[in-house]
C-alpha cells in the first residue's frame, strides 16, 4: 500500500515538473505580424459570396466638352438646364446600380473660337476641313493644351472627356454619323440631332466607362497564363529540316525593334518584360500526328505538346520568380507544307497554348512558289536572276518584312494571353442600335482606354490576390502550430500590409497609376510571405506523423495507469462501502 | 519632291537592313572527328564540336550557339568554365601518341570568374544548375571539397593565358561519379543539328559506354565581345576485342555510317584519320580521302571533307595480317600513387614520379585531399634519386627555402567542415631521376550521418595532376634512338586513392533505443507491478479469504476424520509389524540353531573322517 502511494506520488510530481519544462523547450518561435488585420479580409472572404476583398471605390471624371466652331452660331447647350438634369439623371440610376462602388464626377464646358482666343486658327482650320485621320491627335492637342492647363488636370486615367462638334461647321459631304472612339482618353461625335442625341450619345459613352472599370463583367477572358509582375518571352524558331546548303535562320533582333519593343515600352508601367529568342532544329515529332485532308496538311490541336517539350530542349534554366510565356514560329518539313493546324471552328496556321504561350506556323514553301511563279511569269534576264537569288537568301535569312504577318499574330496573341482586351470586342458596340462605330487605333500599339482598362483590371486582381496570400498565409500559421515564423516573413506580410493601405489611399485621390505600383508591391511581398522556403521544411515532420511515433511508445502505458486508476478507485469505493455498513 | 522622299525612304531602308545587328552572321559552328593510333591495339576517337559567336546582342538574341549555356555563364559571371565526366584512366606508360584531352575519373570541373565578389555562392549556384543541364550529381561539390589552382592549362580552342584570372578559380573532382546515357543525351541536345544529321550520328550510346576509355567533356570561354564553346566526346577501343580482328569500319564500331549528309549548318565538317607512315602503303582506306599529308612525326594524316564527300559515308580500314601499332614513341613520364602503412587513423601517401626521357623536365604538380583526410605538413618529404648519376636528395618542406628542384607555388592547409588540403609545386625533374613525395596523414572521424551508404567502401581521394610545362634536351643522339612524347600543357593524372575511414558502430542508435526501451519497459513494468498487480493479488487474497476460511474448515474436518483413520491403520500395522518381528525373531534364531546343529555335525564328521584316516595310516 505505502509502495504504491510513493509510486502515484512520484508520477503526478513528474508530470507536474517535466511536461511543462519539455513543453517549454519545444516552444516554436513565431514572431508576430498585424493578424488582425488579416482577419478583416478573412470576415470578408466568409460573408460574402462573391467574396469581393475590393472596397475601394473608383472616381472617375468625365467632361462634356461642347466644341463651337461656327462663326455666327452662339448656342451654347451647356447652359441648358434639362439637359444637365438628364444627364445627372443618368449618372444617379449608374450610382444607384452599381452600389457606390463607381461614383462619376460630371463637368460640362463650351469651347468657342470667338470667345476663346486660345484656340489656334490652324486647329479651327484642321477641324473645319474634316480630316479624319487628324481629328484624334488635334482633340488630344485641345485637351493637353486648353483643358488640362486650365483646370489644372491630367490626362491620367479616370479622367474621360467627350467632345460634341458641332456638324454644322463641317462640310456636308462628309460622314458624320457616327461615335468615334479614339486612341487617347476621349471619344467624339458630331451633334447632327440636337439634345436626344447627345443624351443618347452621352448613356454610350458613360456605359464605355463603366466596362472599363468593371472589369469582371464585361467579357470572359479565360486566364491563358497566370498574371504576373515578371514576364519572360522566348521567342523560338523551330526548324524541321534544313536541307544541303540552305541554313534557315531570322534576324530576330530586327523585328523584336520593329515590332514588341515599342508594345513591352507601353507594357512597362504594368510589368517587368524581358525578351529573348533561340533557333531549335529537327525537332522530334511522330509523321503519324501530322495527316491530309483536302490536299491540306493538318495537326489537331492536342499534338501541339510534341513540338514544345520542354524537357527535350532545356528551354529556360527557371532560376528567376517570373512567368515565361513562349512564342513559337514552326517552319515545317517541305512534304508536310503547307501545314495548318485542325480546330473544330476552323483552320489555321496559329494556336494558344494555355500555360505555355503561342505557336505559329510559317510555310515557306508558299513564298518560293509564289516567287517562282512570278519569275516565271517575267522573262529571266541576269537581273532578274540576280534578284531571285537575293530573294532566296531573304527566304532563307527570314528577313524584315518576310515575318511581318506572323510577327502582327504573335503581338494578338500576347493581347490574349496577358488579357489586353481590344475594345472592339466589348459587347456595348455590338449592340443593335444602329449606331456606327469608328474606332481609330494602329495595329501595333494601344489605345489609352484599353491601357486604363487593363490598368484596372490588373489593380484589383494585385489587390485580391494579395489579400488573399495574406489571408491564406494567416491560416497555414493558425492551422501549422509547429510552423516558425521568422521576423523576415512578418517583414513581407508588414509591407504588403502597408502597400495595400496606400494603394487605397491613392485610389481615393485619383492617382492610379501610383496605386498599381503599390497594388504590384503587395503582391510579391505577399507572395514572399506566403512561399517562404522555409514553410515547407516544418511541415515534413507534421504532428500527425509526431502522434504516430510516440503514440505507440505512450498509449499503451497510459492505457495502463488509468486502468490503475479505476481500479484504486474500485477499492477505494468498497472500502468506504464496507466502512459504513460495520 | 517626291523623288527626294522616294530616295530618303531607300536610304533610311538600306540602313535599318544593315545597322540592324544581323548577329546571326557572327556565329559559326564546325565539328571535326580526328581518328589516331593509341596504344599497340587501341584506336582513339575524338569528336569535337566546335561554335564561336561574335557581337552578341547582349546574349538575348541566339542563333545555334546554345542558350542554356551563354546564360548560365552570364548570369554567375563566369569567365571560363570546363566539365569532364569520364569513365576509365589512360595508363599513359603504355600509350605512345597524344591524347588530345585528358581527364581524371569520375567528374571534374573547372571555372574562373570575373571577379571575386561572392566567389563561393556564384560556384554553388553554377554547379548547381550544371548539374541540372548534364543531369550529373556535380551538386556534391560544395566548398568542402572545392579548391583553388594557379595552373590549369585549358584546351579551348579561344583560350588563353590562365594566370591572369588563377585567383578567381576554382576546382573541384569527384573521383566516384558515375559516367552514362543520360550524360550524353542532354550533351547531344546542345549540337544544332542534333543527331540526326553530322557526325553526331554516329554516337551510338550502347557501342559508346562499352569501351575502354570514355570522356565527355564541355568547355567554354566568353570574352564578353565574343564568346566560344567546344564540346568533345574522347574514347578509347581495341577493335580487336570488339570486332575480333584488327579491321574496323564506321558500320563495324557504332553499327551506324553517315547516311544522308553532313550537317548543314556547320562551317566545315571534317574527318582526319592518322596511321603511321610505314603501314600507310599496306593499309586499305575506303572511300578515297579528299587529301592525304605525310611525313606528319611518323604518320599521315588521311583529311575527309564531309561537305564533298558522297554519301552514305561509311570509313573503313583493313590492315594487313600480322601488323599492330609499332610506335616507338613513349611518354617521357611514368608516375605511381599509393596509400601504405595504414591503419585505423593514420596512414602515408607516396606518389612516385619517374623521368624516362634523356631530358629534364619541368612540371607542375597539383594536389588536393578532401579535409577529413589530415596530413602533417612537418612529414612532407621529397626525395630526388637517380642511380646513374647516384644522385639521392631529401628534402622536408620549407617555404623559404628555394630549391633548385622544386619550388611551391601554393598550399593550402585543410580546415574542419571547410576548405580541403591543396597543395600546387613546380617540379624540375632531371633525366632518369625518380622524384618521391610522401607525407603522413591522420584520419577524421566523421559524424554518423556524414557517411554515405557505404561507408566501409571507403573515400575516393580525386588524382593528382600533372602538367608538363618544358622539357631541356641534353643531346640529340638520346632523343634519336628513342623519341618520347611532350605536347605543352598536357595534362597527366595519376590514380585516385581509396582510404577507408574509421567508421562508427552503426547499430549504436538502435542499441540506445533498445536499452531505453528496455529501461522504460522495466520503470513501467515494474510501476505496473507495483500499482497493479500486487494490487490485484491483494483483491484477489481479500476476494478469497472468505472461501479459504470455508476451505479450512472443511478441511480441518476432514484432516481429523483422517487422523482418527490413520492412527487405527497405524495401531494394526504395529501389531502386523510386532508379528513379523516375532516371526523374524524366531526364524533366526532357528536359523541359529540349525547353523549349530549343522556346525556341530560337520565337526563330528570330521573328527569321524580324522578318526577314519588315522586307521587306515595305522593298517
Amino acid at each position: 500500500m505505502r509502495k504504491r502511494l510513493i509510486a502515484i506520488i512520484l508520477i503526478c510530481i513528474s508530470a507536474i515538473l517535466v511536461f511543462p519544462i519539455a513543453w517549454k523547450m519545444m516552444e516554436i518561435y513565431r514572431a508576430s505580424f498585424p493578424n488582425s488585420e488579416i482577419k478583416k479580409f478573412k470576415e470578408i472572404l466568409n460573408s460574402t459570396s462573391n467574396s469581393n476583398l475590393n472596397q475601394f471605390i473608383w472616381n472617375p471624371k468625365i467632361r462634356l466638352i461642347f466644341l463651337n466652331l461656327e462663326k455666327n452660331n452662339n448656342w451654347n447647350p451647356t447652359t441648358n438646364e434639362a439637359l444637365k438634369t438628364e444627364v445627372m439623371n443618368i449618372i444617379d440610376q449608374k450610382h444607384l446600380k452599381n452600389e457606390s462602388k463607381i461614383k462619376y464626377e460630371l463637368s460640362f464646358h463650351y469651347l468657342d473660337s470667338k470667345t476663346d482666343s486660345k484656340l489656334d486658327s490652324k486647329i479651327t482650320e484642321e477641324l473645319l476641313n474634316n480630316k479624319d485621320e487628324n481629328i484624334d491627335d488635334i482633340l488630344n492637342d485641345i485637351t493637353k493644351n486648353y483643358i488640362d492647363s486650365e483646370n489644372n488636370n491630367s490626362s491620367f486615367p479616370g479622367v474621360y472627356t467627350l467632345y460634341i462638334l458641332n456638324s454644322k461647321s463641317f462640310n456636308s459631304n462628309s460622314k458624320t454619323d457616327f461615335f468615334a472612339i479614339g486612341k487617347y482618353r476621349h471619344c467624339w461625335f458630331y451633334l447632327t440631332k440636337d439634345i436626344p442625341q447627345i443624351i443618347s450619345n452621352t448613356k454610350i459613352f458613360i456605359q464605355m466607362i463603366e466596362l472599363i472599370f468593371a472589369t469582371d463583367k464585361f467579357m470572359d477572358i479565360p486566364n491563358y497564363i497566370k498574371k504576373s509582375t515578371n514576364y519572360h518571352l522566348l521567342f523560338t524558331l523551330l526548324v524541321q529540316n534544313t536541307e544541303k546548303e540552305q541554313q534557315i535562320k531570322w534576324d530576330f533582333a530586327q523585328y523584336k525593334r520593329l515590332y514588341f519593343e515599342p508594345i513591352l515600352d507601353v507594357l512597362s508601367n504594368f510589368a517587368d518584360f524581358s525578351i529573348e529568342s533561340q533557333i531549335k532544329y529537327y525537332p522530334k515529332i511522330a509523321s503519324n500526328l501530322i495527316y491530309k485532308k483536302n490536299e491540306k496538311s493538318l495537326i489537331h490541336p492536342n499534338h501541339l505538346s510534341q513540338l514544345f517539350k520542354p524537357g527535350e530542349w532545356t528551354l529556360e534554366t527557371f532560376e528567376k520568380n517570373e512567368t515565361i510565356i513562349s512564342f513559337l514560329l514552326y517552319i515545317p518539313d517541305k512534304g508536310d507544307q503547307p501545314l495548318s493546324i485542325d480546330t473544330k471552328e476552323k483552320v489555321d496556321t496559329s494556336y494558344i497554348i494555355p500555360g505555355f504561350g503561342g505557336v505559329v506556323f510559317y510555310n515557306s514553301e508558299n513564298e518560293l512558289n509564289e516567287l517562282n511563279q512570278k519569275n516565271e511569269e517575267n522573262q529571266l534576264n541576269q537581273e532578274n536572276q540576280l534578284n531571285q537569288e537575293n530573294q532566296l537568301n531573304q527566304l532563307n535569312l527570314l528577313q524584315y518584312p518576310l515575318l511581318h504577318n506572323q510577327m502582327n499574330l504573335f503581338i494578338q496573341q500576347i493581347r490574349i494571353l496577358l488579357g489586353l482586351v481590344s475594345l472592339e470586342n466589348f459587347p456595348l458596340f455590338h449592340s443593335s442600335n444602329q449606331q456606327a462605330f469608328l474606332f481609330y487605333k494602329d495595329d501595333l500599339t494601344f489605345s489609352q482606354l484599353e491601357l486604363d482598362s487593363f490598368l484596372y483590371s490588373r489593380l484589383e486582381y494585385n489587390m485580391v490576390t494579395a489579400k488573399e496570400s495574406l489571408v491564406s498565409f494567416s491560416n497555414v500559421v493558425d492551422e501549422v502550430k509547429n510552423m516558425i515564423v521568422s521576423d523576415e516573413m512578418t517583414s513581407f506580410v508588414k509591407n504588403s500590409l502597408e502597400s495595400i493601405f496606400q494603394c487605397e489611399n491613392q485610389i481615393k485621390f485619383g492617382n492610379y497609376f501610383q496605386a498599381y505600383n503599390h497594388s504590384k508591391n503587395a503582391l510579391r511581398q505577399s507572395e514572399k510571405a506566403l512561399f517562404y522556403p522555409s514553410i515547407l521544411s516544418s511541415l515534413y515532420f507534421s504532428n500527425e506523423n509526431q502522434w504516430a511515433i510516440y503514440a505507440s511508445y505512450f498509449l499503451p502505458v497510459v492505457f495502463m495507469l488509468f486502468r490503475i486508476v479505476r481500479s484504486q478507485y474500485k477499492i477505494y469505493h468498497q472500502k468506504k462501502n464496507s466502512n459504513q455498513s460495520n | 519632291m517626291k523623288s527626294f522622299l522616294l530616295l530618303t525612304l531607300f536610304f533610311i531602308f538600306i540602313i535599318i537592313t544593315f545597322s540592324s545587328s544581323n548577329s546571326f552572321e557572327d556565329e559559326s559552328y564546325s565539328e571535326k572527328l580526328i581518328i589516331q593510333p593509341f596504344s599497340k591495339s587501341q584506336i582513339l576517337f575524338n569528336f569535337q564540336f566546335n561554335f564561336e559567336v561574335h557581337h552578341l546582342n547582349k546574349y538575348h538574341d541566339f542563333g545555334f550557339f546554345p542558350n542554356v549555356i551563354a546564360k548560365l555563364m552570364q548570369n554567375h559571371n563566369v569567365f571560363q568554365f570546363k566539365l569532364s565526366l569520364t569513365q576509365g584512366r589512360i595508363k599513359f606508360e603504355e600509350c605512345s601518341s597524344i591524347p588530345p584531352i585528358t581527364a581524371p575519373p569520375g567528374a571534374e570541373l573547372y571555372a574562373t570568374f570575373h571577379n571575386q565578389n561572392l566567389i563561393q555562392e556564384k560556384w554553388k549556384f553554377f554547379v548547381n544548375e550544371l548539374s541540372g543541364i548534364f543531369c550529373a550529381s556535380l551538386n556534391f561539390m560544395d566548398e568542402t571539397s572545392t579548391t583553388s589552382i594557379k595552373n590549369f592549362p585549358f584546351e579551348n580552342f579561344m583560350a588563353t593565358n590562365n594566370t591572369i584570372r588563377s585567383q578567381n578559380s576554382r576546382y573541384s573532382a569527384l573521383h566516384r561519379e558515375g559516367v552514362c546515357t543520360e550524360n550524353l543525351t542532354p550533351w547531344i541536345k546542345l549540337l544544332p543539328c542534333r543527331n540526326v544529321h553530322g557526325l553526331a550520328t554516329l554516337l551510338n550510346s550502347e557501342k559508346i559506354y562499352d569501351v575502354d576509355y570514355h570522356s565527355l567533356s564541355v568547355s567554354s570561354v566568353d570574352f564578353k565581345e565574343k564568346m566560344s564553346l567546344s564540346a568533345s566526346l574522347v574514347f578509347i577501343l581495341n577493335p580487336q576485342k570488339i570486332l575480333s580482328q584488327p579491321n574496323w569500319s564506321f558500320s563495324k564500331l557504332f553499327e551506324r555510317k553517315l547516311m544522308d549528309s553532313s550537317c548543314s549548318l556547320a562551317k566545315e565538317s571534317l574527318v582526319e584519320l592518322y596511321l603511321p607512315n610505314y603501314q600507310s602503303e599496306e593499309i586499305k582506306i575506303k572511300p578515297e580521302p579528299t587529301k592525304i599529308i605525310n611525313d606528319l612525326n611518323s604518320q599521315s594524316l588521311y583529311l575527309y571533307d564531309l561537305k564533298k564527300s558522297e554519301f552514305p559515308f561509311d570509313l573503313s580500314v583493313k590492315f594487313p595480317s600480322n601488323s599492330e601499332n609499332i610506335l616507338s614513341e613513349k611518354f617521357p613520364l611514368k608516375t605511381d600513387r599509393i596509400t601504405k602503412n595504414l591503419n585505423g587513423i593514420f596512414g602515408v601517401i607516396q606518389t612516385t614520379i619517374e623521368n624516362v626521357s634523356p631530358n629534364d623536365l619541368k612540371f607542375i604538380y597539383f594536389e588536393y585531399l578532401p579535409w577529413f583526410i589530415r596530413p602533417f605538413i612537418h612529414t612532407f618529404n621529397i626525395s630526388f634519386s637517380n642511380s646513374e648519376s647516384n644522385l639521392n636528395m631529401n628534402f622536408n618542406l620549407n617555404l623559404n627555402q628555394n630549391q633548385e628542384f622544386f619550388e611551391i607555388i601554393q598550399m593550402i592547409p585543410n580546415t574542419e567542415y571547410s576548405n580541403p588540403f591543396t597543395i600546387e609545386m613546380q617540379i624540375n625533374l632531371p633525366k632518369q631521376t625518380v622524384v618521391t613525395l610522401s607525407y603522413e596523414f591522420e584520419k577524421s572521424f566523421l559524424h554518423f550521418t556524414e557517411y554515405p551508404p557505404d561507408p566501409n567502401h571507403g573515400f575516393e581521394i580525386p588524382s593528382a595532376l600533372i602538367t608538363l610545362k618544358s622539357t631541356e634536351i641534353h643531346s640529340q643522339k638520346d632523343q634519336q634512338n628513342s623519341s618520347f612524347l611532350f605536347k605543352e600543357n598536357l595534362r597527366i593524372y595519376t590514380e585516385g586513392l581509396l582510404i577507408p575511414l574509421p567508421v562508427p558502430d552503426f547499430s549504436m542508435p538502435y542499441n540506445v533505443i533498445a536499452i531505453s526501451s528496455t529501461l522504460f519497459a522495466l520503470f513501467f513494468g515494474s510501476m505496473m507491478q507495483i500499482l497493479f498487480k500486487r494490487q490485484k493479488e491483494n483483491q484477489n487474497q481479500n476476494q478469497n479469504q472468505k472461501e479459504n476460511e470455508n476451505e479450512n474448515q472443511k478441511e480441518n474436518q476432514n484432516q481429523n476424520e483422517k487422523e482418527n483413520q490413520n492412527q487405527n491403520q497405524n495401531q494394526n500395522q504395529n501389531q502386523n509389524q510386532n508379528q513379523k518381528e516375532n516371526q523374524k525373531e524366531n526364524q533366526k534364531e532357528n536359523q541359529k540353531e540349525n547353523q549349530k546343529e549343522n556346525q556341530n555335525e560337520n565337526q563330528n564328521e570330521n573328527q569321524n573322517q580324522k578318526k577314519i584316516k588315522r586307521k587306515s595310516k595305522s593298517k
